[in-house]
């Protein structure tokens, strides 16, 4: 690989780099109401669809609000529901694939089998199938992304716990008198927990997006509370008209799920990292 | 007094890449006496490091008995038993925990056999010297020693709770030849300092002969020879002894 010069030369550069970013992104998205001029929910039938100008700097939708207070309002929606389903989804996974791998027997192949069920049916269908079941809204939306999510942790879980299972480090762990619990969770989880961590942080960005998917189909957020997918909903009649409706909550998406995928892979390369020096 | 007995241990595997079942441990019994050094010697895959996790308790035999102190143990072993026997594997590096440091695996086991912490924590440094590694090696991980260093560590980590029994299984075959010496040195040592029984596995014939009191040869899951190291050597009566001896003299 050829060398990178400057600040991104070394993969905790890049991390730290990534990690200032969502930081950014996370205060922008909370300190949102401080800044933003107009209500977000406020309808002026005498400015609708205006294109982009000072006072609306993003332009505004077919009922005249303004774009970019409900950007700036609905980031915070959007980023914190997904984080919320990559933590859920991942402590469940990873718990209980850790159990399967560990205890394995008849309980290890039920859960599996379970999974694999969960696994047969294209993901966004079954998220959008069990959302349309629950009712729109957005801990139903969170549910729904978490029923569906975690099998991928388990069965990567699942997979770290046995191969560390065999390890001469576990059973010299055995041998050193380790309950089968201590064992668990001194020894197995520690080191079965980098590639989970790198899935997780890979997660965010596709669960953004399957959110905001949620939302423009009608069964995240209700409108007329803003979200980035139900503001593409909105905009998408306005869309030869007024492009600015659609484009902007489009940005906003491609680069927030950008900037999350490059997180993700930054943490990736500094973990794979230690574990190259470690070897 | 017979430390250690193992009765008809008998255990079968089924070999995926064979597609047929693999009768590793065939009616295997031997024992071990009170300070005592025996050998057990054999080709690769006779069986040699199965007798040894059966021993321990990591994996459970099909059939046999298995004592200490005449007391017999069945799978899983109670957890006590580790006070009296201890292992120590070929892959020393593989025998840590790559995110722990040595110093606090060593003082781990101390405490889980009911060592108070701090106390464990000082008495590490000191079985660390003991086996040759200084202060500084407490706070290192496994992938910053070499894998003679992490064998003497091992060695630590098992005599930190005073065990009458060592199980070795081929400790030395993973080391290169002057690091091979010192650690069996250091094992020498050690048995007559503690009074240790060890039950020393390996597939160097040339090696158990100038350390054991008494050899078991081992091949194909039985073991087809016993009797003490000279006579062994000297005077086989097996056919695969006398193979085994006369391609170390070869070489």
């Amino acid at each position: 690989m050829p060398k990178r010069r400057g600040f991104f030369r070394t993969p905790k550069a890049r991390f730290l780099f990534w990690l200032a970013v969502v930081g950014l992104l996370a205060v922008f998205a909370l300190a949102a109401p401080l800044f933003i001029r107009h209500d977000p929910l406020e309808v002026n039938l005498l400015q609708v669809t205006k294109a982009p100008s000072k006072e609306y700097i993003m332009g505004t939708d077919y009922i005249g609000r303004c774009i970019f207070c409900r950007l700036v309002k609905g980031a915070s929606r959007s980023i914190f529901a997904a984080c919320a389903v990559v933590a859920i989804t991942f402590v469940i996974g990873t718990a209980i694939g850790c159990l399967c791998g560990y205890i394995g027997g008849a309980f290890d192949t039920v859960v599996m089998r379970f999974v694999d069920a969960v696994q047969a049916f294209p993901s966004m269908v079954f998220t959008i199938s069990v959302a349309a079941m629950l009712g729109s809204g957005l801990l139903n939306c969170i549910i729904a992304m978490t029923a569906v999510g975690w099998t991928g942790y388990a069965r990567l879980a699942r997979s770290q716990v046995l191969t560390l299972k065999e390890k001469t480090f576990v059973s010299a762990a055995r041998i050193s008198g380790m309950s089968r619990t201590a064992i668990l969770f001194k020894t197995i989880l520690p080191n079965s927990l980098t590639p989970l961590v790198v899935s997780a942080s890979m997660h965010v960005g596709s669960a953004i997006l399957g959110f905001s998917g949620l939302s423009f189909l009608g069964l995240g957020t209700a409108p007329p509370f803003p979200e980035w997918g139900n503001m593409l909903n909105d905009g998408k009649a306005t869309l030869q008209t007024a492009p600015w409706t659609v484009i902007f909550p489009g940005l906003a998406i491609l680069i927030v799920v950008m900037i999350m995928g490059m997180f993700g892979d930054s943490i990736n390369e500094l973990l794979n990292l230690k574990k190259n020096v470690e070897q | 007094m017979r430390l250690m007995e193992a009765k008809n241990l008998d255990i079968s595997f089924f070999s995926g890449k064979a597609e047929r079942i693999v009768h590793a441990v065939n009616d295997v019994s031997f024992y071990l006496e009170e300070g005592e050094f025996l050998g057990l010697v054999g080709e690769s895959g006779c069986g040699k490091s199965t007798i040894a996790r059966i021993l321990s308790g990591l994996i459970k035999p099909d059939g046999g008995q298995i004592l200490y102190d005449g007391k017999e143990y069945s799978y899983p072993f109670s957890r006590q038993i580790y006070k009296t026997v201890q292992m120590i594997f070929q892959m020393p590096r593989d025998s840590f925990d790559p995110r722990r440091t040595i110093g606090s695996c060593i003082t781990d086991i101390q405490v889980n056999f009911g060592g108070n912490r701090d106390q464990a924590r000082e008495k590490t440094v000191q079985y660390l010297e003991r086996t040759g590694l200084g202060r500084e090696f407490v706070k290192k991980y496994p992938h910053q020693m070499s894998g003679g260093e992490c064998q003497r560590a091992a060695i630590a980590r098992a005599i930190a709770v005073q065990p009458k029994i060592l199980i070795c299984d081929e400790i030395t075959s993973a080391l290169d030849v002057s690091v091979q010496a010192q650690i069996v040195e250091l094992l020498q040592e050690l048995k007559e300092e503690m009074g240790l029984s060890v039950l020393f596995i390996s597939h160097d014939l040339a090696l158990v002969q100038g350390l054991c009191d008494r050899i078991l040869v081992m091949h194909d899951g039985v073991i087809v020879e016993e009797g003490k190291s000279g006579d062994v050597l000297h005077n086989p009566q097996n056919d695969y002894t006398k193979l085994l001896i006369s391609s170390v003299l070869e070489i």
